[in-house]
């Protein structure tokens, strides 16, 4: 599998380490239920046969966190993005 | 006051000097590199830029390559994140950086974090296609072009300053098995080893 | 002999001399091994898989089944290597395999007269017997008497090689198809390489007499190859892809030194590559199937196309009176060819009755007997074919004398690498056999791989594939001509059993899978063509059932009365062709399986007798022997006595140290632990805890605060990476909004633990009065920064062992001076450097977790560091934490226990379990999770997890070890053995 970094461009899956499926924000740990939002944080996945948007670590190369959204039946990369949202434009 | 410490290479002990007719490699080691990772500061890309080009005369790359002034050269290593190399040598260069960057970066030496080694000679695209799972071809990855990569399952930053001509950082534990790929890999082509 | 007067590629003027079972014969350079055996009449080469067979050449290339020597001899012996890809070289040695006695009276035979007992399903009926006698008895009969070679036994002396690959079309494959697709996408602009398994380009065009553009093909072939080199065409011959992964990447193996009788200096044996393609042209071209008839595995009984290509290709004829047997027009030019090469023709058969009377004619012509609308049904003569029973439809039989027959069952597009990505294969009824289905992203197939076999079409579509992989990438196309091939007639017509078999019929010859078999798999319900594979071994040995496969899922299509579609074929996976396992390996063997990390004092403590482990890749000084020491505790006690009375010097450079800078460094630390960091003072370093988010522990260590906006973070060893990870996670995507920025400097710096009641003392000497190291100065938990000796430096007052200590850091470079001046400093100190194993001891006996009290199911309280949890700002786990599961005040929670009779030794792992309760995991109440045997205290202690512990110091429990059979009284204590007020550590 090779995954396009949008900083070091196409690099092989060996590179990048996976953290799985992306969550929601992390829960406001003051809300009333925060012990079940963050159950459903921690805990939760859709698991779906098809696209699904995952977290990637480039450990090897940049130190990025991107946003992989990849088809779990063919392991088509559909697209991907830093998942820091601060990243972009001229630095 | 004690005496000075003696410094030692990170590839003492490994790397001997030796030459073999007509290598296909050279391989020189680079002891006295100085190296600075610099990370910006949250929002101060443009600044940062406009700081750098005015201490070293050069423009801050913003993808992964090397550019270079004189004895200095930024090496694009990540959004937002350099490895600041001067041929001046490692003493108070990342002192330096931290005074002219002060509150636009954050600046660490790492003259000692990585062993240093500059690869060349006609073979050096056959050798490091050995290790290196990336396409250095011309087209794709021309003089100034900068990578992280990985080579025999060690990390490092490599970047190409000619056609036949890269450098190569790997963390210094790595020095010892580093250099053994490297033997390894350029065995068939004839190694040369310079200091 | 039977090498033709003329013809053939074989260079005539290089003889080449080589042995086969100690017998010395010549060949040609340019020869296969194969070749050059037939050419010397030897026709018999190997013994089959489970019923001892003799088996001769059925094939001339690397899909043959039976033709399995081994090469070399000594540690380069090599079994089942196909004699049919082995390029002959000087001084070659190879020997038949698979028999007891000569290759010519196997005792092994025998099996055959058994063969009621080796059917279909032998194996899983074979293990239905008492399971006792398998291991001793029935494996190693069952081994040796159906076995595949041997294995050289000693390390292979070879070296093998990885490299990797980038290009615009990869075209695999260098018949016409392929050739013509590397040019045309050259042509046009693309980057290409051209993979090709054989030493020669040209396929199939090797082994034909056709013409191209009214020259001979290879005038073309010549032509072309000149053309690629002129295009910068990167062409790889010996190279086999042998599988295709995701994202355009493709495995493959070049043999660069199998054609020598040994590697050249430096030379790899083999090179692995990865291939990275944007596009690839697959012409993999076709094999042709086997007919499965009465003793069709006698040696003499050979593939048609493989006649052809020994005829032409390697001068060489295969027998001296030939009949061909065949179901389809494709047949018919081996026996023209036959002809033409000055061997007797004897019969044509053909099951069809509609043959085109130009091949009838020409046949013939040559003097043959051809026989429409028959088979032949048993070919006979054991180790030699002797003779051939032709069955006409209407029953009548004809005996032909022959050495040779050459059969044809039509071809089968391979499409292997078409279809790893799990792309299904489609049936053609016009080719009787599978087409590549739908390719992966960015494949095209053309030429016989995608069922074009005539030669027209394979450079047509050749051309087309390569224009349109270049067109796809940007590039525009460059114009070709159309070359115009000789004709082609390829009507064939399925015959997947021949019916009137008398004798045994083999669908897989290599694996001994008869028609029976098949029969048998049916009946007993094995339909499904993966079952059958699975039941019978068809296609599972290592020929991956090239030449058999589709016959059998034929004949399991016709007992159970579907279609071929309906049937489908068997999934294929890499390695479409056998791979030697050192390719895959590479260098990375013995000590260089993974890369090492040295730290700078490595030397020194080498020199001063360590003994390292491993800690990840690290090494790391595990105790260091002292003269005369030959028992590791005797050195660990000596090295913790040394530190708890005097002073000890340990590497500690291999903890992880994360550099964290930024505005809002503080307040980044504060989320990450469980205690706080925003108020730690400028020089102050404090002891922290992380949490997974769901609540449980997973690093720890301290964080020195060198600025206002300037931290260091220490992590253990063995998480240093994933600290750093998690630590990005946090900044990039949980808080991105904080100005923080971390990078590891592990490297950077050399650590070194100074502890021990002189340590001070020792620093003061090391610094003599440049650095004040009193407690006024550096208190515990203090850091200062400075330079000393041209060296900067940081000194911690840190404390592990819980002695006095500190930690002192420079830059790697001076790591080895730095070491050599505080030993030197410590001369008539005592001075004693320790290794891990001391440190462990000395945690133990002071009480601090570890990795084995880190270990993933323990939170906070569960390790007695509940009290640091802050309960005023968010952190990591904050909230999962105080989840009803993870505060059960029932949970096991950290203590220490001593064993009552002094003299015992502990075990980590024992389980606790009340006094006078069953050692049943329902009286678990919890397990030892450390232990050493403490020499300040002079007997064995332990660290554990026990249910409510701290609530019972005083009682006594079990240390109850059934793995090892031991059951201990012990005495819950207070973890910290030695020193709890922490007097050593101050002052």
């Amino acid at each position: 599998m090779r995954i396009p970094c949008p900083f070091c461009g196409e690099r092989d899956l060996h590179e990048f380490t996976p953290r799985g499926e992306v969550t929601g924000a992390r829960p406001d740990p003051s809300a009333a239920d925060a012990e079940a939002q963050f159950f459903t944080y921690v805990y939760l996945r859709d698991n779906p046969a098809g696209p699904n948007r995952e977290h990637w670590y480039h450990g090897s190369a940049c130190r990025r966190w991107l946003v992989v959204d990849r088809d779990t039946r063919t392991h088509e990369i559909i697209a991907v993005a830093f998942a820091d949202p601060s990243i972009g434009g001229a630095a | 006051m004690a005496e000075t410490w003696q410094a030692t290479s990170a590839f003492a002990g490994v790397a001997a000097p030796a030459h073999l007719a007509g290598a296909g490699l050279t391989a020189t080691v680079l002891d006295n590199l100085g190296l600075a990772s610099v990370q910006a500061r949250k929002g101060a890309g443009v600044a940062l830029a406009a700081k750098v080009q005015a201490a070293y005369g050069l423009d801050l790359p913003q993808h992964p390559q090397r550019v270079a002034a004189g004895e200095v050269a930024f090496v694009g290593t990540g959004p937002g994140a350099w490895m600041a190399v001067s041929e001046a040598g490692p003493l108070g260069w990342a002192d330096r950086l931290a005074a002219d960057l002060s509150g636009l970066a954050s600046v660490n030496d790492q003259s000692d974090g990585y062993a240093a080694l500059r690869l060349e000679g006609p073979a050096v695209l056959d050798v490091l296609a050995k290790g290196v799972f990336l396409d250095l071809h011309d087209s794709v990855f021309p003089p100034g072009s900068a990578a992280g990569v990985v080579i025999a399952h060690i990390g490092a930053i490599l970047w190409r300053r000619e056609a036949q001509v890269f450098e190569v950082l790997v963390f210094r534990s790595y020095a010892a098995s580093f250099w053994q790929w490297v033997e390894e890999s350029a065995a068939e082509y004839g190694l040369a080893v310079a200091r | 002999m039977s090498r033709l007067a003329t013809g053939g590629r074989v260079d005539r003027g290089a003889p080449v001399r080589f042995t086969f079972d100690g017998k010395a014969y010549t060949g040609f350079k340019g020869d296969t091994l194969a070749a050059a055996l037939l050419a010397n009449d030897v026709t018999l080469v190997g013994r089959s898989f489970k019923y001892h067979r003799p088996r001769g050449i059925l094939t001339a290339g690397p899909e043959e089944p039976n033709a399995l020597v081994e090469l070399r001899t000594g540690a380069r012996r090599e079994p089942n290597t196909r004699a049919t890809t082995i390029e002959l070289y000087d001084g070659l040695e190879a020997a038949s395999q698979n028999h007891i006695g000569s290759l010519k009276f196997d005792l092994m035979s025998v099996n055959s007269l058994f063969s009621p007992l080796f059917v279909g399903g032998f194996y899983y009926k074979t293990f239905m017997w008492p399971a006792a006698l398998w291991e001793k008895l029935y494996e190693p009969v069952i081994r040796r008497a159906a076995g595949l070679g041997r294995a050289a036994g000693v390390p292979d002396p070879d070296t093998y090689d990885k490299a990797h690959a980038f290009c615009d079309v990869l075209v695999i494959g260098a018949g016409p198809a392929g050739l013509a697709a590397a040019k045309a996408a050259a042509k046009s602009g693309a980057r290409v390489i051209l993979a090709e398994d054989d030493f020669e380009l040209g396929g199939r065009l090797l082994s034909e007499r056709q013409t191209i553009d009214g020259a001979p093909a290879a005038d073309w072939i010549r032509a072309t190859e000149a053309e690629l080199a002129a295009c910068g065409v990167r062409v790889m011959l010996r190279t086999q892809i042998f599988g295709a992964y995701d994202g355009g990447v493709f495995g493959a193996v070049e043999r660069v030194s199998d054609h020598l009788a040994a590697p050249g200096p430096h030379q790899p044996r083999q090179r692995m590559w990865k291939i990275v393609a944007k596009r690839t042209v697959l012409c993999a071209g076709a094999v042709e199937r086997q007919l499965v008839f009465g003793g069709n595995d006698t040696p003499g009984v050979m593939l048609a196309g493989a006649v052809r290509t020994y005829l032409n290709r390697y001068g060489v004829a295969p027998g001296k009176r030939a009949a061909v047997f065949t179901a389809g027009d494709d047949g018919w030019k081996t026996a023209i060819d036959l002809a033409a090469a000055g061997v007797t023709l004897v019969a044509v058969v053909d099951p069809r009755t509609d043959v085109p009377a130009e091949l009838v004619a020409a046949a013939q012509a040559a003097g043959a007997r051809v026989m429409l609308g028959a088979v032949v049904s048993d070919a006979r003569g054991g180790q030699a074919l002797k003779r051939i029973d032709v069955t006409r439809a209407d029953g009548e039989m004809t005996a032909f004398a022959v050495d040779l027959l050459a059969v044809s069952g039509g071809w089968n597009p391979q499409v292997a690498l078409a279809t790893h990505l799990g792309g299904k294969p489609t049936w053609s009824d016009e080719i009787h056999s599978f087409l590549p289905g739908k390719p992966p992203p960015g494949m095209s197939v053309a030429g016989a791989a995608a069922g074009a076999f005539a030669l027209a079409d394979c450079l047509a579509y050749g051309s087309l594939a390569g224009t349109e992989a270049a067109v796809g990438l940007g590039f525009k196309a460059a114009p070709f001509s159309t070359l115009v091939a000789c004709p082609d007639t390829w009507a064939s017509a399925p015959l997947w059993k021949v019916k009137s078999a008398r004798t045994k019929a083999f669908v897989d010859q290599q694996h001994d899978v008869t028609d029976k078999d098949v029969i048998l798999a049916a009946q007993e319900g094995y339909k499904s063509v993966e079952h059958l594979k699975r039941y019978t071994t068809l296609g599972m040995a290592t020929d991956q059932g090239k030449t058999s496969n589709l016959n059998g899922h034929a004949l399991m299509a016709e007992i159970t009365g579907r279609s071929m579609t309906e049937t489908g074929t068997t999934m294929s996976r890499p390695p479409h062709l056998p791979v030697a396992m050192g390719v895959l390996a590479g260098s990375h063997r013995g000590e260089h399986f993974r890369p090492m990390r040295k730290v700078a004092g490595h030397q020194w403590a080498a020199d001063n007798g360590a003994v390292f482990v491993d800690a990840g890749q690290w090494k790391r000084p595990q105790w260091f022997n002292a003269p005369g020491e030959t028992d590791w505790l005797v050195s660990v006690v000596r090295e913790v006595k040394a530190t708890r009375t005097a002073v000890g010097v340990c590497d500690v450079s291999t903890l992880g140290k994360i550099d964290v800078q930024g505005p809002d460094a503080a307040a980044f630390l504060d989320r990450l632990y469980i205690n706080g960091f925003a108020k730690v003072a400028v020089g102050k370093c404090r002891y922290g805890l992380m949490l997974r988010e769901d609540g449980l522990a997973y690093d720890d260590g301290t964080a020195a605060r060198l600025a206002e906006d300037h931290f260091l973070v220490s992590t253990t060893t063995a998480n240093a990476a994933r600290v750093m990870q998690n630590m990005e996670y946090a900044r990039q995507v949980l808080w991105p909004e904080l100005d923080v920025q971390i990078v590891s400097v592990t490297e950077q710096w050399s650590q070194y633990a100074v502890a021990g009641p002189k340590s001070r003392e020792l620093l003061e000497r090391l610094f003599g009065g440049a650095v004040d190291v009193s407690d006024a100065a550096l208190p515990y938990m203090g850091v200062t920064e400075g330079t000393f000796a041209g060296s900067p430096f940081r000194l911690f007052r840190l404390s592990f062992s819980g002695e006095l200590a500190y930690e002192l850091a420079v830059p790697a470079r001076f790591g080895d001076a730095a070491l050599k001046a505080i030993m030197a400093a410590g001369q008539g100190l005592g001075v004693t450097p320790y290794g891990t194993e001391a440190l462990g001891v000395m945690r133990i006996e002071k009480g601090h977790v570890g990795g084995a009290e880190l270990n993933g199911t323990t939170t906070a309280t569960d390790l007695g560091l509940g009290r640091m949890q802050s309960k005023t700002k968010d952190y990591i786990g904050k909230v999962l934490s105080a989840r009803p599961g993870l505060t059960d005040p029932e949970r096991p929670a950290f203590v220490g226990f001593k064993p009552v009779a002094p003299g015992v030794r502990l075990r980590a792992g024992a389980h606790f379990v009340a006094l006078g309760a069953d050692g049943v995991a329902a009286n678990d109440e919890g397990y030892m999770t450390s232990v050493a045997y403490s020499p300040t205290l002079g007997c064995w202690i332990g660290l554990g997890l026990l249910k409510r512990g701290p609530a019972r110091i005083g009682e006594r429990v079990r240390a109850y070890d059934p793995l090892r059979g031991e059951d201990i009284e012990v005495e819950v204590c207070a973890p910290v053995f030695v020193d709890p007020e922490g007097a050593r550590l101050h002052g």
